[in-house]
């Protein structure tokens, strides 16, 4: 008989983890200050006074103070109006879990999350590749232009990390431990079927070294969070008696999914680069620039699974009819950070990369107020 | 390999298991109140008409209210009374006026005054009845009282507000 174990992996705190920090600390405080000067200077853009009451309003805008209602709230579904149904539960459970008042719950969540994220994705990182290269690729993830909002009420870093997570400790064949990432993950945001692929392919890669009892164990890890995210809908048929409530929702706030939802989006793209709609032109030319850097992840040696899971990230919003938020959602596309590791080897390309990433970073936080993430 | 199966068909029925339990552990159902409402906007987006016996400023006043797209157009005692035109009243705006368009019960204002305070999580009371439910919104000013029926449709309205107050006998009629 096996015996069936939670096996945490060994956790000791390396001198890479250190320089992970640097960069984590660097970057936060890159953003932090950027939205000081934003709080103090404006532009107010489309937000009203109320959000510059307070100094952390601005980091509790757009989605933070949806997430912040289902906090103090719960969910409630009211046809044909944008509702709190749209946003997935697992940010929210934590935000209260934490006991803080969600408009300080949030940016300390969010912030620390992405301080475990990185520090998981240099390990994934090493692990695939090699400690050079996936230290570059974690600088990358901390001054990523849109990862302004791993400050704010948003869940992205905390999905980076439960991506993450789930994918360490798969490759040291802690299944139950992917399981359990994994399912956190699908509860946080649709986005984590992100980690499907990666995990579909590591499993069925070692399903010969594997006893039938663990293979079992890899095959739900796999299917892990695509049950977390349908238990959603179970939850939302009980709660407000809709299981569809989501999808329903999704329409009010402009995504309604269709098979054509691509060539829908794809016809906004040129008003979009003429710089009619301030967001779509951001999102447009990110998606743009993720999937020139996925050709690229391609040709440095990034394997067709993580190249999948990034298309999913990237592609999946697009059948909602739009490319709004893809700057955001790209953030979860790792071989884009791998790509830029890759091409960032000499001293003076990277420092140029960095340069320019940390420029775009500090535009997106000044433009918050005209664009949603 | 039928094993495998098994053990992975069980561990995703726990994972399906858990995280609606974390969700209905961690934010339960709205409140019945909140479903009144819910429910009650829903109905009111399929009417466009209805009728309403307003007993207000000592008078029992017949109303019979109509909306287009545009527009709604209170009508009392056969009289055009008020219109309502992008959210504001043309011509009397009177506070009687004003209570009877409330108590009027157009669809459409309704469903949007109910949505308002649903929106700001408004305190509001419900009390299950016999053959359906009462909603109270203390806060509101004026002070509104719903009765609703046992198929989420008001029948019954009650404005208390200090200038502002009455009742009416509401029905709905005409699907849109």
């Amino acid at each position: 008989m096996t015996a069936v174990v939670l096996r945490p992996p060994v956790v000791r705190v390396r001198a890479a983890w250190l320089h992970v920090a640097g960069w984590w600390l660097f970057s936060r405080i890159v953003v932090m200050s950027a939205f000081g000067v934003l709080d103090a200077l404006g532009p107010r853009g489309y937000f009203g006074p109320r959000v510059f009451r307070h100094p952390l309003s601005l980091l509790d805008s757009w989605d933070g103070a949806w997430y912040r209602r289902v906090v103090e709230h719960g969910y409630l579904f009211v046809p044909g109006s944008q509702s709190d149904v749209a946003f997935f539960p697992g940010y929210p459970l934590l935000l209260r879990a934490t006991g803080l008042p969600p408009r300080v719950a949030e940016p300390v969540v969010s912030n620390l999350a992405l301080l475990i994220a990185l520090i998981a994705f240099y390990e994934l990182s090493a692990k695939l590749f090699d400690a050079d290269r996936a230290r570059r690729a974690t600088v990358f993830a901390a001054i990523a232009p849109a990862g302004f909002v791993y400050s704010m009420g948003y869940p992205s870093s905390l999905l980076f990390a439960l991506v993450c997570l789930a994918m360490l400790a798969a490759l040291g064949d802690a299944w139950l431990l992917a399981t359990v990432f994994a399912a956190a993950a699908g509860l946080t945001r649709p986005d984590a079927l992100a980690v499907v692929p990666p995990l579909g392919a590591l499993a069925w890669s070692r399903r010969h070294s594997l006893d039938p009892t663990r293979r079992g164990f890899a095959l739900a890890a796999v299917l892990a969070a695509p049950a977390a995210i349908a238990s959603f809908a179970v939850y939302l048929r009980w709660a407000v008696g809709d299981a569809h409530a989501w999808s329903s929702d999704e329409a009010t706030w402009g995504r309604a999914f269709t098979l054509t939802g691509p060539a829908i989006a794809m016809r906004h793209v040129p008003a979009a680069l003429l710089g009619h709609h301030a967001w779509l032109t951001r999102d447009t030319v990110a998606l743009g620039l993720y999937a020139a850097l996925l050709v690229v992840a391609k040709r440095v040696g990034v394997s067709w699974p993580w190249i999948i899971s990034a298309l999913v990230v990237l592609v999946v919003p697009l059948f909602s009819g739009t490319v709004e938020s893809e700057a955001r959602f790209g953030l979860l596309a790792l071989p884009v950070y791998w790509a830029l590791a890759a091409v960032s080897k000499r001293r003076m390309a990277g420092g140029t990369l960095r340069l320019l990433s940390l420029g775009l970073l500090v535009t997106l936080v000044v433009l918050t107020p005209y664009a949603w993430p | 390999m039928l094993r495998s199966i098994l053990v992975a068909a069980g561990l995703v029925s726990v994972v399906l298991a858990a995280c609606v339990a974390a969700t209905a552990l961690g934010f339960g159902r709205a409140p019945l109140s909140d479903r009144i409402l819910v429910a009650a906007t829903r109905q009111l987006g399929d009417y466009e008409r209805d009728n309403a016996t307003i007993y207000a400023h000592g008078k029992v006043l017949h109303a019979y209210c109509a909306q287009t797209r545009r527009a709604t157009t209170l009508v009392v005692d056969r009289r055009l009374h008020v219109r309502e035109r992008g959210r504001h009243l043309l011509g009397r705006t009177s506070l009687a006026a004003l209570a009877d368009f409330e108590l009027g019960g157009c669809p459409g204002a309704l469903r949007r005054r109910l949505l308002h305070d649903l929106a700001r999580h408004a305190d509001i009371v419900a009390t299950a009845m016999v053959d359906g439910y009462e909603l109270r919104l203390p806060r509101a000013h004026p002070a509104l009282t719903v009765y609703f029926t046992r198929r989420d449709l008001p029948y019954e309205l009650r404005l208390e507000g200090r200038a502002m107050r009455g009742t009416s006998r509401v029905r709905f009629g005409v699907r849109a």
